[in-house]
């Protein structure tokens, strides 16, 4: 198991009139090697869970394990290079004078020497996929996408085993966004890491998380498989999330139409569906 | 006499490019001929991928920046002419992508009346249009509360009170609801929505979001800073290569409807809500079920 939470709990300034508490009682695992996401409406708790996991944030009450290692009192240094975190608009926090250079900040830090370096940052930002013609270019230059690629493969350098990312599409154009999650699936399956996505936007959950943890003001609303989360809408939508639109407009067709088998998630999966049932009906039909 | 407009806004073939001074050839326009009239109360989505000249386009509306060829017209006046550039201002207001970087006040109340303040109004007028603009918005609880204390869809309604407090004439969100979940997203369209129709307020809205783009009256999409394609929501969509070709993606029914089709099912491409596409579909769907009822 690659990461454990027990009823986690986190309040913000305890014992000061702002006491507001954030998460409360949050249980549960992700196996090595699977991509989980986090859903949740602005305020659900999704960022503060976030920052739990490499230590930034320490339980009130619960615990927590990455690997093996509490955050709580485990050492901080091995945890943070196991557990890379990619927060909300990463491109935020570039600041290197070459792509290159901003790449290899944090393997710089922890002391690794000049050719190791080297190779480490190509094979990043090839993970990335990126050119290495960008890697004099100032981050600067680049579109937001090519930015917020820059930015993951900063982290990508220092090889963790567990990636969390914080909205990854959010304000990205729709290639940009497209771009951005098939290759985070590209390197789920590739590399085999364990990926944890947070986000409140349900469409890029469905294209990348095998399992789903549904967060609302700060406890667990809902957990499961994705596609058995999706075949209740109503309960799904009263957590404040809105399903993907092919997947409620699915649904109501499947009211209308029962042949339709289960739920479907995209619109490739719709229409081998619709296809498909659309054949069996024709095919009764010729052999009248 | 003044005269009678019947267009909010105009623009003759509007360019822009950035440093002008220096233009090197070939260097790229943001926005590059752009013709368009955009009459009073209508509720317009501006579809266009990073790069592609809506910001540019939006920015040129309110004077913010002078266009550097041909020229934008509001209620008849050119936003060239220095002396009506506060009229055009107050004409036009427009909220940004980030809540947390256009909230100037301490408390909403005085975040909302900051436009009125700068006109110079009465500091009377100035209390009555801030409460009637937090009405409008349903943050009138929230009069007092410090802004950062609120949720970003909340600080986007603090926002467009603060513009609706001016009075103006239209509205131009630039991916205003791009940093908003659902809950947040729903709310402001669906505010702004209601300002349009009750006080027919035109309103543009920039947006990467094609399900919200489906409920505007018209769409235009942009792409290289020229108009690809402008009309009603049906039509624009039904036109699948060239949003492609823009960047862009089609809303997942278009999407679904256009790949059906390609299988040889007989769909309209026109059915844009929700439950136009569910009665086309089920319509062909039972086509076969009927006939097969037929022959027997």
């Amino acid at each position: 198991m690659s990461i454990c939470i027990e009823n986690l709990s986190h309040v913000y300034l305890p014992g000061t009139p702002f006491e507001r508490v954030a998460l409360s009682n949050i249980t549960f695992d992700v196996e090595t090697g699977t991509c989980i996401g986090i859903a949740g409406q602005t305020a659900s708790g999704k960022s503060t869970l976030v920052q739990h996991l490499n230590g930034l944030l320490k339980p009130t009450s619960g615990r927590i394990t990455v690997n093996g290692v509490n955050t709580a009192t485990g050492n901080l240094a091995e945890l943070r290079k196991q557990v890379g975190i990619v927060f909300q608009y990463p491109e935020q926090q570039l600041f290197g004078e070459s792509v290159y250079k901003d790449i290899a900040f944090g393997l710089s830090n922890i002391g690794m020497g000049e050719p190791e370096i080297g190779i480490r940052v190509l094979e990043a930002l090839c993970a990335v996929g990126l050119g290495e013609d960008l890697l004099d270019a100032s981050p600067f230059s680049l579109s937001g996408g090519q930015k917020r690629r820059v930015a993951i493969a900063g982290i990508l350098v220092m090889r963790p085993s567990v990636l969390i990312l914080d909205e990854p599409s959010a304000g990205l154009d729709p290639q940009g966004r497209r771009e951005i999650l098939d290759f985070i699936g590209r390197l789920h399956r590739r590399l085999g890491i364990t990926i944890l996505l947070a986000s409140h936007c349900m469409d890029d959950i469905v294209r990348l998380a095998d399992r789903v943890v549904v967060l609302k003001q700060g406890e667990v609303a809902m957990q499961g498989n994705t596609r058995e989360l999706l075949r209740n809408l109503e309960a799904l939508e009263s957590t404040g999330m809105t399903a993907p639109p092919i997947t409620s407009f699915m649904n109501r067709m499947k009211k209308e139409l029962p042949e339709l088998n289960g739920c479907l998630l995209t619109v490739e999966e719709a229409r081998d569906e619709l296809k498909r049932v659309w054949k069996t009906l024709r095919k009764e039909n010729y052999s009248c | 006499m003044p005269v009678p407009f019947t267009n909010s806004i105009e623009t003759f073939a509007v360019e822009f490019s950035h440093n002008i001074d220096h233009r090197m050839p070939g260097s790229m326009k943001a926005v590059d001929g752009i013709s368009v009239s955009i009459a009073k109360g209508e509720f317009v989505a501006i579809l266009g991928r990073n790069g592609s000249g809506k910001t540019t386009l939006a920015r040129m509306l309110n004077a913010l920046l002078l266009p550097t060829g041909g020229s934008v017209c509001i209620h008849g006046i050119d936003t060239l002419d220095e002396s009506l550039i506060w009229k055009v201002r107050g004409l036009v207001g427009m909220i940004f992508q980030d809540p947390d970087s256009q909230i100037v006040g301490t408390t909403v109340e005085e975040d909302v009346a900051f436009g009125p303040e700068n006109l110079g109004l009465e500091p009377g007028e100035i209390r009555r249009r801030v409460q009637e603009a937090l009405h409008s918005v349903a943050m009138s609880q929230h009069a007092h509360t410090t802004p950062h204390l609120l949720s970003g869809g909340e600080k986007q309604k603090v926002s467009l009170a603060g513009i609706l407090a001016m009075q103006p004439d239209c509205i131009i969100l630039d991916e205003a609801t791009a940093l908003l979940d659902p809950a947040g997203r729903k709310e402001v369209i669906g505010l702004v929505r209601t300002l349009n129709r009750d006080k027919r307020i035109t309103v543009l809205h920039i947006t990467h979001d094609m399900e919200e783009a489906r409920l505007a009256d018209r769409v235009i999409l942009l792409d290289a800073g020229k108009v690809v394609l402008d009309g009603r929501p049906s039509e624009v969509f039904s036109n699948s290569p060239a949003i492609k070709m823009a960047g862009l993606e089609l809303p997942q029914i278009a999407e679904l409807f256009d790949l059906l089709n390609q299988e040889g099912f007989d769909l309209p491409d026109c059915a844009m809500n929700m439950d136009e596409a569910l009665a086309a579909l089920i319509k062909v769907m039972n086509r076969c079920r009927e006939q097969h009822v037929h022959l027997h």
